[in-house]
Protein backbone atom coordinates (compact mmCIF):
# COMPACT_ATOMS: atom_id res chain seq x y z
CA UNK A 1 0.00 0.00 0.00
CA UNK A 2 1.24 3.47 -0.87
CA UNK A 3 1.98 5.69 2.11
CA UNK A 4 2.74 9.38 2.44
CA UNK A 5 5.01 10.64 5.18
CA UNK A 6 4.61 14.00 6.88
CA UNK A 7 7.24 15.79 4.80
CA UNK A 8 5.77 14.48 1.54
CA UNK A 9 2.39 15.71 2.76
CA UNK A 10 3.82 19.19 3.39
CA UNK A 11 5.33 19.27 -0.10
CA UNK A 12 2.04 18.14 -1.66
CA UNK A 13 0.22 20.93 0.22
CA UNK A 14 2.80 23.45 -0.92
CA UNK A 15 2.55 22.48 -4.60
CA UNK A 16 -1.23 22.09 -4.39
CA UNK A 17 -1.55 25.79 -3.51
CA UNK A 18 0.43 26.77 -6.54
CA UNK A 19 2.92 25.07 -8.86
CA UNK A 20 6.45 25.83 -7.72
CA UNK A 21 10.07 25.63 -8.68
CA UNK A 22 12.51 23.81 -6.40
CA UNK A 23 13.75 27.10 -4.93
CA UNK A 24 10.20 28.33 -4.33
CA UNK A 25 9.45 25.11 -2.45
CA UNK A 26 12.46 25.76 -0.23
CA UNK A 27 11.26 29.32 0.44
CA UNK A 28 7.71 28.16 1.04
CA UNK A 29 8.45 25.28 3.41
CA UNK A 30 11.82 26.19 4.97
CA UNK A 31 12.76 22.51 4.79
CA UNK A 32 16.39 21.53 4.21
CA UNK A 33 17.49 21.15 0.59
CA UNK A 34 18.34 17.44 0.91
CA UNK A 35 15.01 16.60 2.56
CA UNK A 36 13.04 18.32 -0.22
CA UNK A 37 15.16 16.71 -2.89
CA UNK A 38 14.70 13.20 -1.48
CA UNK A 39 10.95 13.65 -1.02
CA UNK A 40 10.41 15.15 -4.46
CA UNK A 41 12.21 12.22 -6.05
CA UNK A 42 9.89 9.87 -4.15
CA UNK A 43 6.78 11.88 -5.05
CA UNK A 44 7.76 11.93 -8.72
CA UNK A 45 8.32 8.17 -8.58
CA UNK A 46 4.89 7.72 -6.95
CA UNK A 47 3.48 9.84 -9.77
CA UNK A 48 1.93 12.26 -7.28
CA UNK A 49 3.99 15.22 -8.49
CA UNK A 50 4.91 15.91 -12.06
CA UNK A 51 7.62 18.19 -13.36
CA UNK A 52 7.11 20.50 -16.31
CA UNK A 53 10.08 22.65 -17.29
CA UNK A 54 11.42 23.83 -13.92
CA UNK A 55 8.17 23.64 -11.98
CA UNK A 56 6.53 20.93 -9.94
CA UNK A 57 2.77 20.33 -10.21
CA UNK A 58 0.35 18.10 -8.38
CA UNK A 59 -0.71 15.36 -10.77
CA UNK A 60 -4.35 15.99 -11.66
CA UNK A 61 -4.84 12.36 -12.62
CA UNK A 62 -3.77 10.73 -9.39
CA UNK A 63 -4.05 6.96 -9.21
CA UNK A 64 -6.66 5.50 -6.88
CA UNK A 65 -3.88 4.25 -4.60
CA UNK A 66 -2.25 7.69 -4.39
CA UNK A 67 -5.57 9.41 -3.66
CA UNK A 68 -6.25 6.87 -0.92
CA UNK A 69 -2.83 7.45 0.61
CA UNK A 70 -3.32 11.22 0.63
CA UNK A 71 -6.86 11.17 2.00
CA UNK A 72 -6.48 8.17 4.34
CA UNK A 73 -7.67 9.11 7.83
CA UNK A 74 -5.18 6.74 9.48
CA UNK A 75 -2.29 8.36 7.58
CA UNK A 76 -3.57 11.82 8.53
CA UNK A 77 -3.81 10.71 12.16
CA UNK A 78 -0.18 9.52 12.06
CA UNK A 79 0.88 12.94 10.75
CA UNK A 80 -1.22 14.75 13.37
CA UNK A 81 0.23 12.66 16.20
CA UNK A 82 3.75 13.37 15.01
CA UNK A 83 3.06 17.12 14.81
CA UNK A 84 1.47 17.12 18.26
CA UNK A 85 4.32 15.19 19.85
CA UNK A 86 6.80 17.66 18.35
CA UNK A 87 4.81 20.66 19.62
CA UNK A 88 4.52 19.15 23.10
CA UNK A 89 8.15 18.06 23.34
CA UNK A 90 9.37 21.54 22.28
CA UNK A 91 6.86 23.41 24.38
CA UNK A 92 7.92 25.64 27.23
CA UNK A 93 4.34 25.82 28.45
CA UNK A 94 3.53 29.05 26.62
CA UNK A 95 1.71 27.43 23.70
CA UNK A 96 -0.24 24.74 25.54
CA UNK A 97 -3.29 25.46 27.67
CA UNK A 98 -4.32 22.78 30.08
CA UNK A 99 -7.44 22.78 32.24
CA UNK A 100 -8.82 20.13 34.57
CA UNK A 101 -12.41 21.01 35.38
CA UNK A 102 -15.65 19.51 36.61
CA UNK A 103 -18.52 20.34 34.26
CA UNK A 104 -22.23 19.95 34.55
CA UNK A 105 -24.23 18.75 31.56
CA UNK A 106 -25.27 22.33 30.83
CA UNK A 107 -21.70 23.62 31.01
CA UNK A 108 -20.55 20.83 28.70
CA UNK A 109 -23.20 21.88 26.17
CA UNK A 110 -21.98 25.48 26.37
CA UNK A 111 -18.39 24.38 25.83
CA UNK A 112 -19.38 22.21 22.85
CA UNK A 113 -21.23 25.19 21.37
CA UNK A 114 -18.21 27.42 21.76
CA UNK A 115 -15.91 24.78 20.24
CA UNK A 116 -18.34 24.40 17.35
CA UNK A 117 -18.13 28.16 16.72
CA UNK A 118 -14.34 28.09 16.80
CA UNK A 119 -14.30 25.12 14.41
CA UNK A 120 -16.67 26.85 12.00
CA UNK A 121 -14.54 29.99 12.13
CA UNK A 122 -11.35 28.03 11.38
CA UNK A 123 -13.03 26.15 8.53
CA UNK A 124 -14.15 29.47 7.06
CA UNK A 125 -10.58 30.69 6.81
CA UNK A 126 -9.61 30.05 3.22
CA UNK A 127 -6.10 28.91 2.44
CA UNK A 128 -4.33 32.04 1.38
CA UNK A 129 -2.01 31.17 -1.48
CA UNK A 130 0.33 34.01 -0.65
CA UNK A 131 0.88 32.72 2.91
CA UNK A 132 3.96 30.58 3.10
CA UNK A 133 3.26 26.99 4.13
CA UNK A 134 5.86 27.36 6.87
CA UNK A 135 3.91 30.29 8.36
CA UNK A 136 0.60 28.46 8.59
CA UNK A 137 -0.53 28.13 12.19
CA UNK A 138 -1.32 24.93 13.99
CA UNK A 139 -4.20 25.16 16.44
CA UNK A 140 -5.26 22.14 18.38
CA UNK A 141 -7.45 21.09 21.25
CA UNK A 142 -8.84 17.91 22.69
CA UNK A 143 -10.37 16.51 25.83
CA UNK A 144 -10.43 13.36 27.84
CA UNK A 145 -11.48 12.14 31.25
CA UNK A 146 -8.88 12.30 33.99
CA UNK A 147 -9.53 8.72 35.07
CA UNK A 148 -9.28 7.41 31.52
CA UNK A 149 -5.86 9.02 31.02
CA UNK A 150 -4.55 7.73 34.35
CA UNK A 151 -5.81 4.24 33.56
CA UNK A 152 -4.03 4.31 30.22
CA UNK A 153 -0.77 4.70 32.12
CA UNK A 154 -1.33 1.20 33.47
CA UNK A 155 -2.70 -0.51 30.38
CA UNK B 1 45.28 20.56 12.65
CA UNK B 2 41.65 20.32 11.53
CA UNK B 3 41.28 17.01 13.35
CA UNK B 4 42.79 18.58 16.46
CA UNK B 5 40.38 21.52 16.31
CA UNK B 6 37.49 19.15 15.74
CA UNK B 7 38.29 16.90 18.70
CA UNK B 8 38.87 19.84 21.04
CA UNK B 9 35.56 21.35 19.94
CA UNK B 10 33.85 17.99 20.61
CA UNK B 11 35.58 17.79 23.98
CA UNK B 12 34.35 21.29 24.86
CA UNK B 13 30.82 20.36 23.87
CA UNK B 14 30.89 17.17 25.93
CA UNK B 15 32.60 18.74 28.96
CA UNK B 16 31.68 22.43 28.67
CA UNK B 17 32.94 23.55 32.06
CA UNK B 18 36.01 21.35 32.45
CA UNK B 19 39.01 23.15 33.95
CA UNK B 20 42.55 22.54 32.72
CA UNK B 21 43.13 20.39 35.80
CA UNK B 22 40.08 18.26 35.00
CA UNK B 23 41.05 17.86 31.34
CA UNK B 24 44.52 16.83 32.49
CA UNK B 25 43.08 14.29 34.94
CA UNK B 26 40.69 12.84 32.35
CA UNK B 27 43.26 12.54 29.58
CA UNK B 28 46.36 11.84 31.67
CA UNK B 29 48.19 14.62 29.81
CA UNK B 30 50.24 17.06 31.88
CA UNK B 31 48.40 20.28 32.73
CA UNK B 32 50.97 22.57 31.04
CA UNK B 33 50.75 20.45 27.91
CA UNK B 34 46.93 20.61 27.99
CA UNK B 35 47.20 24.40 28.25
CA UNK B 36 49.44 24.50 25.18
CA UNK B 37 47.28 22.15 23.14
CA UNK B 38 44.14 24.14 23.90
CA UNK B 39 45.98 27.29 22.86
CA UNK B 40 46.91 25.89 19.48
CA UNK B 41 50.08 23.83 19.93
CA UNK B 42 50.06 20.81 17.66
CA UNK B 43 48.96 17.53 19.31
CA UNK B 44 50.92 14.29 19.18
CA UNK B 45 49.05 11.28 17.86
CA UNK B 46 49.16 9.71 21.35
CA UNK B 47 47.55 12.84 22.81
CA UNK B 48 44.87 12.81 20.14
CA UNK B 49 44.17 9.17 21.02
CA UNK B 50 43.76 10.04 24.70
CA UNK B 51 41.23 12.79 23.93
CA UNK B 52 39.44 10.37 21.60
CA UNK B 53 39.36 7.61 24.26
CA UNK B 54 37.91 9.93 26.91
CA UNK B 55 35.20 11.09 24.51
CA UNK B 56 34.30 7.59 23.36
CA UNK B 57 34.20 6.18 26.90
CA UNK B 58 31.91 9.00 28.02
CA UNK B 59 29.62 8.59 25.01
CA UNK B 60 29.46 4.81 25.52
CA UNK B 61 28.56 5.29 29.18
CA UNK B 62 25.77 7.69 28.20
CA UNK B 63 24.46 5.22 25.61
CA UNK B 64 24.56 2.34 28.10
CA UNK B 65 22.70 4.36 30.72
CA UNK B 66 20.15 5.40 28.12
CA UNK B 67 19.69 1.84 26.87
CA UNK B 68 19.33 0.54 30.41
CA UNK B 69 16.63 3.11 31.10
CA UNK B 70 14.96 2.34 27.80
CA UNK B 71 14.86 -1.40 28.53
CA UNK B 72 13.25 -0.71 31.90
CA UNK B 73 10.75 1.57 30.14
CA UNK B 74 9.94 -1.13 27.56
CA UNK B 75 9.05 -3.53 30.36
CA UNK B 76 6.36 -1.12 31.55
CA UNK B 77 4.64 -1.01 28.16
CA UNK B 78 1.75 -3.09 26.91
CA UNK B 79 1.94 -4.78 23.51
CA UNK B 80 -0.31 -2.08 22.07
CA UNK B 81 1.89 0.74 23.38
CA UNK B 82 5.04 -0.98 22.11
CA UNK B 83 3.49 -1.11 18.64
CA UNK B 84 2.64 2.61 18.84
CA UNK B 85 6.18 3.38 19.97
CA UNK B 86 7.64 1.28 17.16
CA UNK B 87 5.54 3.23 14.69
CA UNK B 88 6.73 6.54 16.15
CA UNK B 89 10.40 5.48 16.06
CA UNK B 90 10.11 4.17 12.52
CA UNK B 91 8.59 7.47 11.43
CA UNK B 92 11.37 9.45 13.09
CA UNK B 93 14.08 7.24 11.58
CA UNK B 94 12.50 7.59 8.15
CA UNK B 95 12.25 11.39 8.46
CA UNK B 96 15.81 11.58 9.73
CA UNK B 97 17.08 9.54 6.77
CA UNK B 98 15.53 12.12 4.43
CA UNK B 99 18.13 14.66 5.48
CA UNK B 100 20.89 12.56 3.92
CA UNK B 101 21.64 14.08 0.51
CA UNK B 102 20.34 12.07 -2.43
CA UNK B 103 23.78 11.51 -3.93
CA UNK B 104 25.00 9.97 -0.64
CA UNK B 105 22.01 7.63 -0.57
CA UNK B 106 22.76 6.68 -4.15
CA UNK B 107 26.42 6.01 -3.48
CA UNK B 108 25.51 3.96 -0.37
CA UNK B 109 23.13 1.94 -2.48
CA UNK B 110 25.80 1.34 -5.09
CA UNK B 111 28.29 0.27 -2.42
CA UNK B 112 25.74 -2.11 -0.92
CA UNK B 113 24.95 -3.55 -4.28
CA UNK B 114 28.64 -3.99 -4.91
CA UNK B 115 28.98 -5.66 -1.52
CA UNK B 116 26.23 -8.12 -2.38
CA UNK B 117 27.84 -8.84 -5.71
CA UNK B 118 31.24 -9.39 -4.09
CA UNK B 119 29.72 -11.68 -1.49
Amino acid sequence: MLSINLIERILIESVYKEEKSFDSIITDTHLPHAVIENCIITLLAKNILIKKLDKYYLNENLSKEATQAITSESEKLKAKKLILSEIISHSHGDNINFFKVAMSEREEKILNGLIYNVEEFLKSLSTNKSTKTTNEQIIFWGESKYGKVINHLYS
Amino acid sequence: MNLQKEIIAKFNRQFPNATLKEVSKKTGIQITRVFRIINGYEMKVSEYERFYQVLTQDQNRDSCEHLDLYLKYLKTLSHHKKKALEEKYSQKILLDSLSIPHYVLNSTLTNNEMGVENA
